[in-house]
């Protein structure tokens, strides 16, 4: 793998995982959400405890938040600090810096997965039947099909000025589409056609005992929208070039 | 690839469409070389286009025409071996992690150029040594001061060991003593052979550093000669600097007689005049007050002299 990849990724932890935001966006926000839910669902609907789905979900809420949250974060900073020049002008160019940021707050987003875990399990207790593998394997995959969605919007945010503004509908709009609350069958028709084309769908669709095509289908789609946004930001890079698009604040 | 060692620009133009669809041309039809070991300083006005064509330079932005070969390599056509023989530095307080530390910016943005483990410690290290930064190597670079951050910018483009560097206001923003420091480093750079492109406002700089320099205004070299040679041509239009001090602290009414006088100021017992035949006019006061002169002295236009009337010039 590059090393200029690595590098971006562990120096992205080190600028910005100790950050309070994050931890609070992965772990607090869901929570607080989870307890809404919880809360507000019919008696008897679900197991007392907590399950793989549950947790997979809660923490997939607080993965998307932290995962577009430190994506405007980390790249406002490359513009605001002027950084992205030197990636631009080194034989390598933006892709591998901006995707070893995207492999950081990858990384970062994962403390949603015990931390969460944590705190919920502590007031429910944990189910009997509790799938471990499912919540390790599906929780990191969906870390992973966040960030490839979300490296879209790293894309807008390079690219345009005021694009960071669109952070918090899109958070509602992908939590949605995301289907880690309820299962994608309950989602209503036109929605559900929009969730099958994000990988993070078809990763709650195997935790919830979903078969290997959910897995194989949301690699595949995180896979192509990871593609994309190396695409994306090789024609960023040209349009920096040709119709110098400044990459500063 | 051409064999062409050094930074060669031709016929360089850069247009920028605005959203009305008028075009401006920032860049036009410039040509220039830097040879081996050579320093070139570019002097410009706001606007005159010198940071237009270092982002060229730099594969920042694509020319419209004309080309650039650093060290033989196109910028546009051969990019990536063009950036590995190129090492540029945009200066300011920008362009760094302040997050991180010297040594981490330095390892991060050498493995940009292909530098890895041992090898990249080591030029990281000494090249803090290089600019007076060992003892701040693992302090994060947001508690640096502008003089610090100017030099781990240096430091940062010399990682890759380039044939070639271009350096944007490396002094700019800084105490005399700091820019002082920066310049030896510059100078001492150029000494090692490397082919140093500099933009400036410090005329100082400019004429201490350079082999020769570049005039730019509206995005055209305007001249490109040495800064004596500039000094001299500027001379012959507008005459050198006299300034006669005289015994008694009065200056003699028959100064007013100085054949090729252009101007004259007095103040007190001196008189600083401007004449096209600077030798001539301190023979003839030599002779004229003979026994009456404290002292004489002569010079060309200053090198902002030079620069502030092709500013002016329309």
């Amino acid at each position: 793998m590059n090393a200029t990849f690595l590098r971006s990724a562990a120096d992205q932890l080190r600028m910005h995982a100790k950050s309070p935001m994050s931890t609070f966006m992965a772990v607090a926000f869901p929570c607080a959400f989870a307890f809404v839910i919880r809360s507000n669902a019919a008696e008897g609907h679900r197991s007392a405890e907590l399950t793989a789905d549950l947790s997979v979900g809660t923490a997939g809420i607080g993965m998307l938040d932290a995962i577009i949250v430190m994506v405007v974060f980390s790249l406002l900073g490359e513009k605001q600090w002027k950084t992205l020049y030197a990636a631009l002008g080194s034989p390598g160019g933006l892709v591998p810096v901006v995707l070893g940021r995207l492999g950081g707050i990858v990384v970062q987003s994962l403390i949603a997965l015990p931390g969460t875990f944590v705190v919920l399990a502590l007031f429910w207790g944990i189910d009997s039947g509790f799938a471990w593998g499912r919540w390790l394997v599906g929780g990191v995959l969906l870390a992973l099909a966040t960030a490839s969605v979300v490296g879209l919007l790293a894309v807008a945010v390079l690219r345009f000025p005021y694009s960071a503004g669109m952070t918090n509908g899109l958070t509602g709009l992908l939590m949605a589409l995301s289907a880690l609350i309820v299962p994608q069958s309950a989602l209503p028709g036109p929605v559900r056609a929009a969730a099958f084309v994000l990988p993070q769908s078809h990763v709650m669709a195997w935790v919830r005992d979903g078969a290997l095509g959910d897995i194989a289908a949301a690699v595949l789609l995180t896979v192509c929208y990871a593609v994309l946004v190396v695409l994306l930001v090789h024609r960023l890079e040209a349009a920096v070039r040709r119709k110098s698009v400044p990459l500063e604040v | 690839m051409s064999t062409q060692r050094g930074l060669h620009v031709t016929n360089l133009c850069r247009e920028f469409t605005a959203r009305d669809g008028k075009v401006r041309r920032a860049v036009d039809d410039v040509s220039l070389t830097v040879g081996a070991g050579e320093l070139v300083s570019v002097l410009g006005p706001n606007g005159a286009g010198k940071t237009t064509t270092v982002r060229m330079l730099t594969g920042l932005l694509m020319p419209t025409s004309g080309t650039v070969l650093v060290d033989g390599h196109d910028v546009v056509r051969d990019r990536r071996r063009a950036a590995l023989a190129c090492g540029f530095s945009l200066g300011g307080d920008t362009g760094l992690y302040p997050r991180l530390t010297a040594q981490q910016n330095l390892t991060f943005f050498g493995m940009m150029y292909g530098l890895r483990g041992k090898a990249l410690r080591n030029r990281a290290g000494e090249l803090l040594a290089a600019v007076d930064l060992q003892h701040r190597a693992d302090d994060v670079v947001g508690s640096f001061s502008r003089g610090m951050k100017q030099r781990l910018h240096l430091a940062r483009s010399l990682l890759h060991d380039p044939a070639v560097l271009i350096l944007d206001e490396p002094s700019a923003g800084l105490d005399p003593q700091s820019a002082a420091a920066m310049r030896a480093l510059v100078a001492r750079l150029s000494g090692e052979g490397r082919s140093i492109l500099l933009t400036t406002h410090d005329m100082r700089e400019a004429e201490e550093l350079s082999d020769r320099i570049v005039l730019m205004k509206d995005g055209r070299i305007q001249t490109e000669s040495t800064a004596s040679e500039l000094r001299l041509a500027a001379a012959e239009r507008h005459g050198h600097t006299v300034n006669v001090v005289f015994a008694g602290g009065t200056v003699p009414d028959e100064m007013a007689a100085c054949p090729g006088m252009l101007s004259e100021q007095r103040d007190g017992g001196s008189v600083t005049l401007r004449a096209i035949d600077g030798a001539g006019t301190v023979q003839w006061v030599l002779t004229n007050f003979p026994g009456r002169t404290v002292s004489v002295s002569v010079t060309p236009p200053t090198l902002e002299e030079v620069f502030l009337e092709m500013v002016s010039a329309t």
